[in-house]
């Protein structure tokens, strides 16, 4: 069922882009393969090497559909709490080697063996209210392979036919437009190149430093999926298919970053403040943590925003009353100022597109509404405080 | 002097032609960092002028151990920042370069990214011979960085002095075996010269004028500081502890025989209110330390400085440390301090800045004094010996002295204290605050008249090689 519904979902698209299934869209010598359904294996000789275009490695069914359809075990994952992305929707698939799992850790992401790869797909609907393959546009690709020296970041920018991506280790800008709450905003979409991949995909300890994940760990996969039967735990579904080791029986007990869309950013007013912590805790976890924590590229800074670090018995590393150590721009004293959100540092430079003032400095060229509002009413709940004496 | 603000006319085309036909570049003349031409060594790689930010992207990203990086000659337009990154692979031993600090100019102002260039997780690293212009935030900033050589390089934001210039010029940060020398940093709204949260620290041999801060070390430790030029800045050297609370804080500087000259430029960072922040670093200062230990002044020329020539100060004089930097191990008071031997000319003549305005200079007026040549906020000193910032973890200064700031063979210059150390009765307060004691005595008649124990020289290995004094360096300056 799963599989003939996605294949409608790609006879669609094939009407909409007419060079889907269609000759060489993108320029160059090589053939471009025609877009559809097909059998087949993964082709994991070529996860050894940087293949020029998404294709080679044939992760996918339908290669023009990387949003869809894996081969063999991928399977799609999803985050409770996912880092913005100019409103793009994200698709991300692991696919591990035959008869191998991922083993667990209680806050780091999961040990993922060699021979590992995971797809995180980019595209831009055309309307945030009309999410779906088939009302976007394929933005990029980015591959994460686990190899014997580590994980490898490759980043693969999809043509405007959407039949196919190719390899860009030097990134690049997108001009792209979207509509989110009724409004049109127009802005130059970046792919990171591959350097700036490993800013945010590093974890430094003791003078050496890895590329490690992001997104797969407890306590962001801990969420129900829909896998065509009903919602059901993600983890319990790893668990299930083999493709996780050494898990706790009792999933319940993770410490869980709640979920946070876009759409409950309705439910803030409402929140009591020890949800509103943990949510914004959830969110300052997945959009700024990856950096901002002794291990990360934002070290230096002293801002450390883990979920499971302490609120009540740290908060000058949460930013509150905390003067910035490197910032140089702007009119503001404090990370966060409590209760006065306009006057922190943390959310003046969330909202600013600012190159040396925006944060996160990749991968933001719209500002995240929702999330300022989710951070910004964190901030303005604090029992006021001007810092003085601090 | 030469001028550091006419680059060489373009000869992007002329020079990568001349480049790709021979190996032998006489003909390339210049005057920067050498009498001939630059060379390079077969195998360099030469970046291609015409499609500069893609090429040099490229170069960085497949960068190998041994590869010599070279940007064209000219002024370049550059659109992204410029990553260098080891993680995946350890990479050591990479050299990024151009053909003169003023032959090579990269320049950021139309860029997407925020620093003009950032490497990090790599080893033995080697940048020289360009400039990097008008980036906006900082111009080369290095993190996680074993051995990292800067020389005949700059930094420099070309216009006027405004809070929209980027933060740091050449800024290492958690990084060790750092040589910095025979470069220029102009313009820079935070520090010209930055050397932060690092260990093993050479800079030498500097020009760092126009910048709010000339040169700052800050949360770092082992760190020789010589032989520079601070100019013109709003203060000229700053050796600072910040309550970061990653765990790192410094101690063991040395700043000697530098030529720290009319750094009387009005403060033009951010007007934040940070009360740590250059912002607050008055105009008209030499050299500041901040909360750092064991830090040793010597032998400088410090001349032309409207506000004051040397400044000792504890973090409480802005604000007071949180509890959890405390638990971290940051400390507010600056201990074993030792100003000696140096030339101290005019100074105090039109002191200004924020701290200086609302509080140092009305409490030296109170006693019809203006603001000393050295200034010694006493503040920690008096609260650790009084037994009122244990909770910071401040206990009363030892007494063998070896705790002590001291004033040693400045001249008959003025050394003042706004809590003076040689007043034992018990500190006042008033709504909270302590209420000052100021006094101010002159040259070796001061109460701050004493020696502590020379603190060892530092060196930088890079590559193999150690610099420094007594390492690469014997001369008159290392004898001081």
């Amino acid at each position: 069922m799963h599989a003939v519904r996605t294949l409608v979902l790609c006879m669609m698209a094939g009407l909409l882009l007419p060079a889907c299934g269609g000759s060489s869209g993108g320029g160059g010598s090589s053939q471009v393969r025609e877009c559809g359904v097909s059998e087949g294996e993964i082709n994991r000789a070529m996860l050894l090497q940087d293949r020029p275009r998404l294709s080679d490695y044939d992760l996918f069914q339908d290669h023009c559909n990387p949003t869809a359809m894996p081969r063999e075990n991928g399977v799609r994952y999803e985050l409770t709490s996912s880092l913005f992305s100019d409103y793009s929707s994200k698709y991300r698939f692991v696919f591990l080697p035959p008869g191998e799992s991922a083993t667990w850790d209680d806050t780091e992401a999961f040990e993922f063996p060699v021979g590992t790869v995971i797809t995180k797909t980019f595209s831009m609907p055309a309307d945030t209210a009309h999410p779906g393959f088939e009302n976007e546009r394929l933005l990029e690709t980015r591959l994460l392979i686990r190899r014997d020296s580590g994980w490898v970041a490759l980043p693969y920018i999809w043509n405007a036919a959407g039949d196919e991506a190719t390899l860009r280790i030097t990134g690049g800008g997108i001009p792209v437009s979207v509509v989110h709450d009724g409004a049109q905003r127009d802005f130059t979409y970046r792919v990171p190149d591959v350097n700036q991949c490993s800013a945010c995909h590093q974890f430094r300890v003791n003078g050496s430093a890895i590329i490690t994940l992001i997104g797969p760990r407890a306590r962001s996969l801990n969420r129900d999926v829909d896998y065509g039967i009903g919602p059901q735990s993600q983890l319990a579904h790893w668990v299930d298919e083999g493709l996780l080791s050494d898990a706790p029986a009792d999933l319940t007990a993770v410490d869980t970053v709640p979920e946070f869309s876009n759409a409950d950013a309705a439910l803030i007013p409402g929140m009591s403040d020890a949800q509103l912590l943990r949510h914004a805790k959830g969110y300052l976890d997945i959009n700024c943590a990856h950096c901002h924590r002794p291990q990360g590229s934002a070290s230096t800074s002293g801002l450390f925003l883990e979920f499971w670090r302490d609120f009540a018995t740290q908060p000058t590393q949460h930013g509150v009353c905390k003067r910035p150590i490197a910032f140089g721009g702007g009119t503001l004293s404090y990370d966060i100022v409590p209760g006065d959100a306009a006057a922190s540092i943390l959310h003046y430079r969330m909202g600013s597109l600012q190159p040396g003032h925006s944060m996160p400095s990749l991968g933001k060229a719209t500002p995240h509404t929702e999330g300022l509002a989710l951070i910004g009413a964190w901030i303005d709940r604090m029992p006021a405080s001007d810092c003085d004496g601090a | 002097m030469t001028d550091f603000h006419h680059p060489a006319p373009w000869q992007r085309f002329a020079a990568v032609a001349l480049l790709s036909a021979s190996a032998s570049l006489v003909a390339c003349g210049g005057s920067s960092s050498s009498s001939s031409g630059p060379s390079f060594p077969p195998g360099a790689i030469m970046l291609d002028a015409n499609d500069l930010t893609e090429s040099a992207k490229t170069a960085f990203i497949t960068a190998s151990p041994g590869d010599v990086i070279v940007f064209p000659e000219g002024h370049f337009m550059i659109e992204d920042t410029l990553t260098l990154d080891g993680v995946t692979s350890g990479l050591h031993n990479v050299t990024l370069r151009g053909y003169g600090r003023e032959r090579t100019t990269l320049d950021f102002s139309g860029s997407v990214g925020g620093d003009g260039i950032y490497v990090q997780n790599a080893s033995d690293i080697t940048i020289r011979d360009l400039t990097v212009i008008e980036a906006n935030n900082n111009a080369i900033k290095l993190l996680g960085v074993d051995g990292i050589h800067i020389h005949h390089a700059g930094a420099e934001w070309r216009g006027d002095l405004t809070s929209d210039n980027g933060a740091y010029g050449l800024y290492p940060v958690e990084s060790s075996n750092i040589l910095i020398e025979h470069s220029y940093v102009r313009g820079s709204a935070d520090a010209g010269i930055y050397v932060g949260q690092s260990q093993n620290i050479v800079v030498r041999h500097n020009i760092a004028e126009e910048n709010v801060a000339g040169i700052e070390i800050e949360n770092s430790s082992n760190a020789d500081v010589y032989g520079n030029i601070a100019r013109h800045n709003t203060g000229g050297i700053l050796i600072f502890d910040l309550p970061i609370g990653n765990g790192i804080y410094g101690s063991t500087v040395r700043v000697f025989d530098n030529d720290i000259q009319s750094n009387n430029t009005d403060n033009f960072a951010n007007e934040s209110a940070n009360p740590a922040g250059v912002h607050i670093v008055p105009p008209g200062t030499g050299v500041i330390v901040l909360s750092t230990r064991d830090v040793e002044i010597y032998h400088n020329r410090i001349d032309d400085h409207d506000t004051t020539a040397v400044a000792i100060t504890d973090y409480q004089i802005a604000g007071t440390p949180s509890a959890d930097v405390i638990t971290d191990g940051f400390r507010p008071t600056p201990r074993n301090i030792h100003i000696h031997d140096n030339e101290i000319g005019e100074s105090g003549g039109d002191p200004r800045g924020l701290l200086i305005e609302t509080i140092v200079a009305p409490v030296f007026a109170m006693i019809g004094e203006g603001v000393p040549a050295i200034l010694y906020d006493g503040l920690g000193e008096v609260l650790a010996n009084q037994g009122f910032s244990a909770g910071l973890g401040e206990e009363a200064f030892a007494a063998d002295g070896s705790d002590n700031v001291c004033a040693t063979d400045n001249g008959d210059i003025s050394v003042g204290y706004l809590f003076d150390p040689a007043d034992e009765s018990a500190l006042q307060f008033n709504e909270g605050e302590p209420v000052p004691r100021p006094a101010v005595d002159t040259g070796n008649g001061s109460s701050i008249f004493c020696t502590q124990p020379r603190l060892p020289a530092s060196a930088a290995t890079i590559n193999g090689v150690s610099y420094g004094c007594g390492e690469d360096d014997d001369g008159a300056a290392c004898q001081l």
